[in-house]
């Protein structure tokens, strides 16, 4: 309880003061105080920014390997779409072989290109 | 929050990256394999023929080609008639263009029954399970061949 006042009495001394501004006379001692204040304060945010904005380093492995992983996935069910379309390529390439009405399309598709 | 969207871009772009190398190696083996399949090597591959069953369907096939040549031909001229008769509105409903539309007609059957005769004939040289996975693939061409026909 104790704690809460003091706590009170320094934030309501601290806005007082700042309310003040830059253009105040203050004694050296004030002054030092205040800069020491300043550098603390502004050291504690930029360390709080920092943690809150960065993912931990497991997370961030995950991301990368999963992304990997699912990409080559991808990559790789969509290659098994190609040679399936590039068997079948062959393979009407020998059905034409062996149907003379299928020939005869092939020779007439060769004669219009 | 800034560090975390540079986590997900990069994310996104190593992914995109992963996709493109997996899926560029993958045709191009592919397209390596098949460029240099021939018709015949793509049958023994896919249906796993062995040395002897190789030679006997190889022989079957080179004393079908000349026939399913011929009658490929035969079947180019009278498509190529039945065209000609077509587009000559003198000759709408004339015998001739009945006798060419008839003609084609028993062509493309006889092309059929040469086609079912030969693909029986090459899968009675293989094994038993891939004959019949020969078959099923081979008659569904007929039906290919059909709707080409009616093009």
């Amino acid at each position: 309880m104790k704690h809460e006042g003091y706590d009170d009495q320094f934030e309501a001394a601290l806005q007082s003061l700042q309310g003040q501004g830059a253009g105040q006379d203050l004694t050296g001692f004030e002054h030092e105080v205040w800069s020491e204040i300043a550098i603390r304060d502004g050291g504690r945010t930029s360390a709080g920014t920092a943690s809150s904005s960065s993912l931990p380093a497991p997370a961030l492995a995950a991301c990368v390997v999963g992304a990997i992983a699912l990409g080559s996935l991808f990559g790789l069910s969509k290659a098994q779409a190609y040679d399936r379309e590039s068997s079948l390529a062959v393979e009407r390439r020998y059905v034409e072989s062996i149907h003379p009405v299928m020939m005869s399309a092939d020779h007439s598709q060769h004669v219009h290109h | 929050m800034k560090r975390v969207t540079l986590t997900v871009v990069c994310s996104l772009v190593l992914g995109a990256l992963a996709f493109a190398a997996s899926y560029l190696w993958q045709k191009h083996r592919i397209d390596r394999s098949h460029a240099h399949t021939t018709a015949f090597e793509w049958l023994s591959g896919e249906f796993g023929l062995s040395d002897e069953q190789r030679a006997r369907i190889e022989t079957l096939h080179q004393q079908y080609f000349p026939e399913c040549e011929d009658h490929c031909i035969h079947y180019t001229d009278t498509r190529q008639t039945l065209a000609a008769v077509t587009n000559d509105p003198g000759l709408d409903n004339s015998p001739e263009h009945q006798a060419a539309a008839t003609r084609l007609a028993e062509l493309e059957k006889e092309a059929d029954k040469r086609f079912i005769d030969f693909i029986y004939q090459v899968a009675a040289e293989m094994d038993p399970e891939q004959s019949q996975r020969y078959l099923q693939k081979m008659k569904a061409w007929v039906e290919r061949a059909g709707e080409l026909s009616r093009n």
